[in-house]
């Protein structure tokens, strides 16, 4: 199941990299999308695996989508017993679907992540100051839905994704399967490549701030706490830039205070390696990357405020 | 049967790659009788010192022959711009703007999935060159078909050999512009 929006093109990447599929049990693919009528008529109408009769689409209307609802369609439009799920940024590695069915029991229980890392295609693109990607061992806490496989039966006893969840509802989903009995077991050798995509300060500003919606997460599974740092921060650089803000604000009266920057400057000056252009090009950085994180951390204050359990 | 203007001048922007097809389609188009101008990397090429830095932090390569490719079109003139790569199309959609000029694009290697977003910028260049441009021809089978498989395009084919298949194509592409 993939649930696709602004992305035809690597939608059309991934439907190509799923027909390399060495799987020999039988499968199909279903695609929601909200793609207009000509886009999924040459994207995905068009494509050989449509013509093989293994891939399907469910289109929605333009701005009723998110990924909870179009992945919630697409695995109650499914016939099979077992939901794989990818995104539309992702290029599966031709051993993905046999690679995730290989670490399956037949238990309506047992649920699959499989590797995820950033594309060998694009590793260029990391040279950019603000990048977006995955690389994912598993199993993580996060259990991206990149690379899941779920037992049909799991789903519909837990009802299948929050949609009310805007963000980590991926995370929501296996947590409720823990609690249901599922083991969330490991499938190294199923690997998906991840797009690994550039974007301007503002860009990757603005589209970070849907993560202040993972307080909703923390509040309706607070046993997730347990994996953020300190049992407050969703990551170690955002305990390191909120140690930092706090020493500037402090400054004022004790200068002292301003050691408390030292953690983030260390990390973020080392972030490239420690040879002399890599730390010129990580203090050019710097200033972005403190922007950009500390925009993060006030988005997940904001968050919290909204959803009423603190998570920074 | 060509249905171009005679006399057309028509810029061939090879600076990012595609002279052989330059080359092969000015022959063509001179010998029809219109004013082709091949204007490859000697006349536009990128700028070494600032490509090597530009490729240190990820970019595609060859964004600073756009620069040079623009002047050397505004030096003389052009009635249609036919790029050859898809930095080529980038210039000659920023001249379609300052001029409106049609832009006709050839790219002259296959799009494939290994170089489409393989650098920053690439899948933008890329997207832009097949969509905004007035026309876009596959010169070989193997662009068609991979075009086809990995853009989801459908594109005709026109042979380097067949200028007056591309004269015919300028002459619907100034009637629409």
């Amino acid at each position: 199941v993939v649930a696709s929006h602004a992305r035809r093109l690597r939608l059309r990447w991934l439907l190509n990299a799923l027909e390399e599929q060495t799987c020999e049990q039988a499968w199909e693919v279903i695609v929601v999308h909200d793609y207009d009528a000509e886009t999924a008529r040459r994207v995905i109408e068009d494509h050989p695996l449509t013509r093989a009769g293994r891939l399907s689409h469910l289109a929605i209307e333009p701005g009723t989508g998110s990924p909870s609802r179009q992945r919630n369609i697409g695995w109650r439009a499914a016939r099979a017993p077992l939901i794989a799920f990818t995104d539309d940024d992702c290029r599966p590695e031709p051993g993905w679907l046999a690679g995730l069915l290989a670490e399956t029991d037949g238990a309506e229980t047992t649920v699959v992540q499989g590797r995820t890392r950033p594309d060998p295609f694009e590793r260029a693109v990391l040279d950019a100051p603000h990048v977006r990607t995955l690389d994912i061992d598993p199993v993580n806490p996060y259990r991206q839905t990149c690379n899941m496989l779920y037992p049909r039966a799991l789903l519909e006893r837990l009802g299948g994704f929050d949609e009310v969840a805007v963000s980590g509802e991926d995370v929501g989903l296996s947590l409720r399967a823990e609690a249901a009995g599922a083991a969330i077991v490991a499938a190294p050798e199923a690997i998906v490549n991840h797009a690994i995509e550039s974007h301007t300060l503002p860009g990757i500003m603005r589209q970070n701030l849907k993560w202040r919606h993972l307080a909703y997460l923390v509040k309706t599974h607070p046993e997730f706490r347990r994996e953020l740092t300190a049992g407050l921060f969703w990551d170690r650089e955002h305990l390191l830039v909120s140690l930092a803000l706090a020493g500037l604000a402090a400054a004022r009266r004790d200068r002292r205070a301003l050691l408390l920057t030292a953690p983030f400057l260390v990390r973020a000056m080392r972030r490239r390696g420690r040879r002399p252009a890599a730390l010129a090009l990580a203090g050019a950085e710097l200033p972005g990357l403190a922007l950009r994180q500390s925009a993060e951390v006030a988005g997940l204050a904001a968050g919290s405020v909204r959803h009423r359990t603190v998570v920074l | 049967v060509s249905s171009a203007p005679a006399g057309l001048r028509v810029a061939l922007l090879h600076a990012g790659g595609g002279g052989e097809i330059a080359a092969q389609l000015a022959a063509g188009l001179a010998a029809l009788g219109h004013r082709p101008r091949a204007i490859g990397p000697e006349a536009a090429g990128a700028v070494p010192l600032a490509e090597r830095a530009l490729a240190a932090r990820g970019f595609a390569a060859g964004l600073t022959s756009i620069p040079r490719s623009l002047a050397a079109l505004a030096r003389d003139g052009c009635d249609v711009v036919h790029a050859c790569s898809e930095i080529d199309a980038q210039t000659a959609l920023l001249w379609r703007r300052l001029r409106d000029v049609p832009v006709v694009f050839t790219p002259y290697v296959p799009p494939a999935r290994e170089n489409l977003a393989s650098r920053r910028l690439s899948l933008t260049l890329a997207t832009r060159a097949f969509d905004d441009s007035d026309a876009v021809v596959a010169p070989s089978s193997e662009v068609r078909e991979g075009a086809r498989r990995w853009l989801a395009l459908e594109l005709e084919l026109i042979d380097p050999g067949d200028a007056e298949g591309y004269a015919a194509l300028y002459g619907r592409c100034i009637e629409h512009v």
